[in-house]
């Protein structure tokens, strides 16, 4: 097991810088002058000069990835182009926390309602509950999370005067409002996973329903309860753990637009402005920690994925 | 049986006599019906698709005809769905938006298919260093969160209807890949691909002959999901203001923009742009559901 973590931790190096030059050479596919962004149009050729020289953008592309990627590796991720007084390290660090609260709790609640439907589907196959929970369930999946999220923003609004408060304010300042905040936005996120867990959760029982050892089970004389939650749930749930953390990484992607709707600061608003204001080094950065917490999670899903079937070992 | 055709010798046209000929769309059509929400999606993504080729027909207005003296006028007979701060019929917005949608989501799709699936082809069949160096390849890209990934390529490229084609044909492409390099390495361990190479069939025949009808049923649902996943996406970087630019009209951009300012008064702007959306995602994942269990042999009759 301990190989096979390393194996994996080794594999993720080259994963990671072949992320990192994608993202470099998309954020200069199309040539923009930052500098010339940045101070207007009334300038002297020698200020901008000066400027793409601090920036250090007067080098050559292929200088400039290896002078960035060289600082990254030792940890440095370099600072904002528009804010430099701070690292772009720290302004992650800064907003990574809101982030992962609004996709842990969207994934604690997707998780655990997606199995309740997923299971009560599955035991009664091809009946209307089966037909209502997997329309209802599917819905998750079709509608977009920036419509689910418009209408939750607005209907009570409309309908009994109460909004979701506009700023955003720490959970240390006023944990009450900042709850109403994050709440409603994880459960808006969250919506599309009970579909894809409750899918995943109801074929996999079925399947496992199918299998011998059930029908021993029920020709001992067992009890249909006991049949589906002693014998055949468990089985059926270890491939949910698979989709479960691969859904908890696109949920890191589905913040961006949650985000944005209700106007939380996290990574996402944060990258997005970054992108639009071609802050390379702030772009380049988040995506690298993105896709870095992308594969720990999914390496760790792997791992307990052999933990709890034992007929997997990985060498 | 026999009155339905001369009595043949051959095994090949008794085959022929025993069992009517039905042309394969037909059977298909009527296994889907004894799935009501597949069959059901079908008839809907079939008047979405009536509904954009035919749009000058269909709508009852120009989607771009301002009207001063018609604005947020609330769902009525003349405007069934309501007019938009512009005096804009919103029914008319929506259809001409359905052809937007569709016509990214068969384009990026069509091509995340194909793409996806000769390189998944490929790989799993080859494998070795070449197959590795694919996957990696795959790998790098998956890395990245999709959503993300669309919207700093759409961002930094540009919004345009284009720039978003390639945007979702580039993030959507290697799960395809991935999911068909799985199957294909154990398709290839079957027996009859040893037998086509035993007899010395090339490589292409094996692939195309041999592999891909085996692989077909998995390409298609993943055709379907696609769909609805790029659709989806679509209206997502429209929403944020990456998609194709205005005047066009999208179901993403719709809902998004300085339009939002006036949802309190005219509530069902914020509505039938979102309900079409998840009509139309929803049904192409129905109709890939409904794909899936008739078109694995495994399930077939269950």
């Amino acid at each position: 097991m301990t190989r096979f973590i390393v194996r994996r931790l080794l594999m993720l190096i080259p994963v990671l810088l072949g992320v990192s030059l994608l993202i470099f050479t998309l954020m200069r596919v199309v040539p923009t002058d930052v500098a010339a962004m940045m101070l207007g149009e009334n300038v002297s050729t020698e200020t901008l000069a000066s400027l793409r020289k601090d920036l250090g953008l007067d080098k050559p592309i292929p200088l400039q990835y290896f002078e960035w990627i060289s600082n990254v590796v030792r940890g440095d991720l370099g600072r904002s182009i528009w804010l430099p007084d701070k690292t772009v390290t720290e302004r992650l660090l800064q907003r990574l926390p809101v982030t992962f609260e609004l996709a842990l709790i969207a994934t604690s609640v997707g998780i655990i309602s997606g199995i309740s439907f997923g299971v009560l589907a599955a035991v009664r196959q091809d009946t209307w509950v089966d037909n209502v929970a997997r329309a209802v369930g599917i819905i998750g999946l079709a509608a977009p999370s920036f419509w689910i999220a418009t209408i939750v923003i607005l209907f009570p609004a409309i309908f009994w005067g109460w909004s979701i408060p506009a700023a955003y304010v720490d959970l240390t300042e006023n944990p009450g409002n900042h709850l109403m905040k994050i709440v409603p936005a994880a459960l808006v996120l969250g919506f599309s996973l009970t579909a894809t867990v409750m899918r995943y959760s109801r074929t996999t029982l079925l399947e496992v329903l199918r299998q011998d050892y059930v029908r021993t089970a029920r020709a001992k004389g067992l009890t249909e309860r006991v049949v589906i939650y002693r014998h055949a749930l468990k089985n059926a749930l270890i491939p949910v753990v698979t989709i479960s953390g691969q859904a908890f990484a696109r949920q890191l992607g589905g913040t961006v637009i949650i985000e944005t709707v209700f106007n939380i600061p996290g990574v996402g608003l944060l990258m997005i402005g970054a992108i639009t204001a071609r802050d390379y080094n702030m772009v380049q950065g988040g995506i690298l920690i993105l896709a870095l917490f992308l594969a720990f999670s999914n390496l760790v899903v792997d791992v307990l994925y052999a933990v709890l079937d034992p007929r997997i070992r990985y060498s | 049986m026999s009155a339905q055709g001369p009595i043949s010798h051959t095994a090949g046209e008794i085959a022929v006599v025993l069992r009517p000929k039905q042309p394969a769309i037909i059977q298909f059509m009527k296994r889907l019906m004894h799935k009501p929400l597949g069959f059901i999606s079908f008839l809907i993504i079939l008047g979405v698709v009536f509904c954009a080729l035919f749009a000058d027909i269909v709508a009852p207005y120009d989607p771009d005809l301002t009207d001063r003296t018609a604005t947020l006028v609330a769902p009525n007979v003349a405007h069934p769905l309501g007019t938009d701060p512009l005096g804009r019929d919103v029914l008319s917005r929506i259809i001409y938006g359905a052809r937007i949608s569709l016509f990214i989501g068969i384009l990026a799709t069509g091509t995340n298919v194909i793409l996806g699936a000769t390189i998944g082809m490929i790989a799993g069949y080859y494998g070795g260093r070449l197959g590795m160096i694919i996957m990696r390849c795959m790998d790098v890209v998956m890395a990245i969160p999709l959503i993300i990934l669309a919207i700093v390529m759409v961002g930094i490229l540009g919004p345009s209807t284009k720039n978003v084609i390639l945007a979702i044909i580039v993030v959507g492409t290697p799960s395809v890949a991935r999911v068909t390099e799985g199957i294909v390495l154990s398709v290839s361990k079957n027996v009859y691909v040893d037998g086509g190479k035993a007899i010395g069939a090339t490589d292409f025949r094996i692939l195309f002959r041999y592999i891909l009808p085996n692989i077909l049923h998995v390409t298609m649902v993943q055709f379907s999901i696609g769909m609805g996943f790029n659709i989806l996406t679509e209206s997502s970087l429209s929403f944020l203001g990456l998609g194709s630019p205005p005047p066009t009209p999208t179901w993403g951009q719709m809902l998004s923009g300085s339009g939002r300012r006036y949802f309190a008064l005219a509530p069902w702007l914020a509505i039938w742009p979102g309900l079409a959306i998840t009509l139309v995602v929803y049904s192409y994942n129905m109709l890939g559901d409904a794909l899936r269990d008739l078109l694995d042999p495994r399930m077939r009759g269950s």
